[in-house]
């Protein structure tokens, strides 16, 4: 027992030094850094939603430039940390997009997106758009067989939609049928999806993006299912094949030898 | 410091080295005490069902686990067909529902066999509990958050290849469902309690267990001859 205990505090004091050596060792990771540049932020984070000009989605993002809720810096950086969802009323249009929160940015670069955007001098967009997506191209990049260039994961591999049902059971992530309308439409799916709004995906698609053409395509995808009847299975077809598969495992260690079932001794009383 | 942290940064290292460092010591200081504590001699019926279910199921279920590891692009391309990500998934189930059922027939037998239960120990309890809680738990997942298969090389694969590159990424696990913090959590205990149970039979690659007779009685005895002969030496030089 002595040499139990004795191993137990040696690896226990090994730990303190190495777990004490990693908590020092993570912030040294972020250093010091030149000030973030406002646009630059808001380029790689918002200008997808809310566009370069500032001027957003009709029904979907609403417009940061004129927006007079944007003065409020605490609001903003609220809803930048907090994501926003639900309908809301801007200069008297209603918009219903879903705004994911924006965990991945710094206090710095909040400081310096808010700045930008409450300066109101956005450039305007210029041959941005997206080219026309492809309906089928999107439904193979959903299911995976078409993978994804930046090796971002496939959407089956979380979500259900139209046909897709994953075996008629619980996914980790929402249907997406209805995606298209509850973006208002493609475009907004495509610029939704410069920065998938949810917080599990944030990280998995983090270092890989999606290209412009898989956007565009995805979003296509989603537009043409959207009015898509979703049928799927009373049975967990994953459940009832799983169960059917153990009772297939059981039935064949009938098949194993006697001799491992039965054990050597008594083989040996059987002898006698 | 966040639960996150603890959770997904600490607890990993503090499991890693407390599994690799406490079973080195214990193989090399305390080698006869690395078994897996077979009490096959004391019951061996209901063993079978028990013990073959659950080790060719978990040996499979973890083999999976490895294999994406080490080969996630394989998992995706595999995956990006819907029949073959079917098969997987359903094929997965059914080795931990085996697994499960052989598990369940192990702790059946360790509550009602008297002889196994004189010698059970706390210990036994505990790795019975974490093993059961870690079955369990993946089925939830495989059944309610799927396709694991799928996801799971995009989530937790990074994840722990962030961890051994020593730059902990814990922001992929921490927006997910407590299921799943759970069973990487479990994991951790899983870790921790290794080389302080009949767990560390695990790394002794018992491969000739899955193909031998279930039950080997090795009878010590003098060889005849040699024994003959001593005789004979003994008399010869006027001995007894």
């Amino acid at each position: 027992m002595n040499r139990t205990v004795q191993l137990m505090s040696t690896t226990a004091i090994a730990l303190g030094l190495l777990t004490a050596a990693m908590i020092l060792l993570l912030p040294s990771t972020a250093g010091a850094q030149e000030p973030p540049d406002g646009q630059d932020v808001y380029l790689a984070n918002c200008a997808a939603c809310h566009q370069p000009d500032g001027l957003g989605v009709s029904g979907s993002f609403p417009p940061l430039s004129g927006n007079p809720n944007v003065q409020d810096g605490d609001y903003v950086k609220s809803v930048i940390t907090g994501g926003l969802s639900g309908p809301i009323e801007v200069l008297g249009e209603t918009y219903d997009g879903v705004m994911p929160p924006f965990t991945n940015l710094s206090d710095a670069d909040i400081e310096s997106v808010i700045a930008y955007i409450q300066a109101d001098a956005f450039e305007a967009a210029g041959g941005d758009e997206l080219a026309p997506g492809d309906t089928e191209s999107g439904e193979a990049i959903f299911l995976g067989s078409r993978r994804l260039e930046n090796a971002g994961p496939a959407c089956v591999a979380c979500h259900t939609a139209a046909n897709h049902q994953s075996l008629s059971g619980y996914t980790l992530g929402p249907d997406l049928t209805d995606l298209a309308v509850r973006y208002g439409g493609a475009d907004a799916v495509a610029a939704a999806l410069t920065n998938p709004p949810s917080a599990t995906m944030q990280p998995m698609f983090d270092g890989a993006p999606m290209t412009d053409q898989e956007r565009a395509d995805l979003a296509a995808y989603f537009d043409s299912i959207s009015e898509t009847q979703v049928s799927r299975s009373p049975v967990d077809i994953l459940l009832v094949g799983g169960v059917i598969g153990m009772i297939i495992f059981f039935a064949l260690m009938l098949l194993a030898p006697r001799s491992r079932q039965r054990g050597f001794a008594d083989q040996l009383r059987s002898q006698r | 410091m966040s639960w996150n942290t603890i959770l997904f940064v600490v607890a990993p290292y503090v499991a890693i080295v407390l599994a690799v460092g406490g079973t080195m010591y214990r193989t090399r200081r305390e080698a006869f005490s690395v078994s897996s504590l077979s009490t096959q001699l004391l019951e061996h019926r209901k063993l079978f069902w028990g013990s073959f279910a659950f080790h060719w199921g978990i040996l499979a279920i973890l083999t999976a686990h490895f294999l994406a590891l080490i080969m996630p692009v394989i998992f995706d391309i595999w995956n990006g067909s819907q029949m073959r990500l079917f098969i997987l998934e359903i094929t997965g189930f059914a080795l931990a529902a085996w697994a499960l059922g052989g598990m369940l027939i192990l702790i059946y037998r360790r509550l009602t066999s008297k002889r196994v239960q004189v010698v059970t120990t706390k210990m036994d309890v505990v790795v019975l509990v974490l093993v059961l809680a870690q079955i369990v738990t993946g089925m939830w997942i495989a059944l309610g958050y799927r396709f694991g298969s799928f996801w799971g090389t995009n989530v937790f694969v990074p994840y722990v290849w962030s961890l051994i590159t020593l730059r902990p990424r814990p922001e992929l696990v921490a927006p997910l469902p407590f299921v799943l913090q759970l069973h990487a959590s479990l994991f951790w205990a899983f870790l921790i309690a290794f080389p302080f149970s009949r767990l560390v039979h695990i790394v002794t690659l018992p491969l000739p267990y899955l193909v031998r007779p279930w039950q080997k009685v090795v009878w010590v005895r003098r060889d005849r001859e040699f024994v003959a002969k001593e005789k004979k030496d003994r008399a010869s030089a006027g001995i007894g």
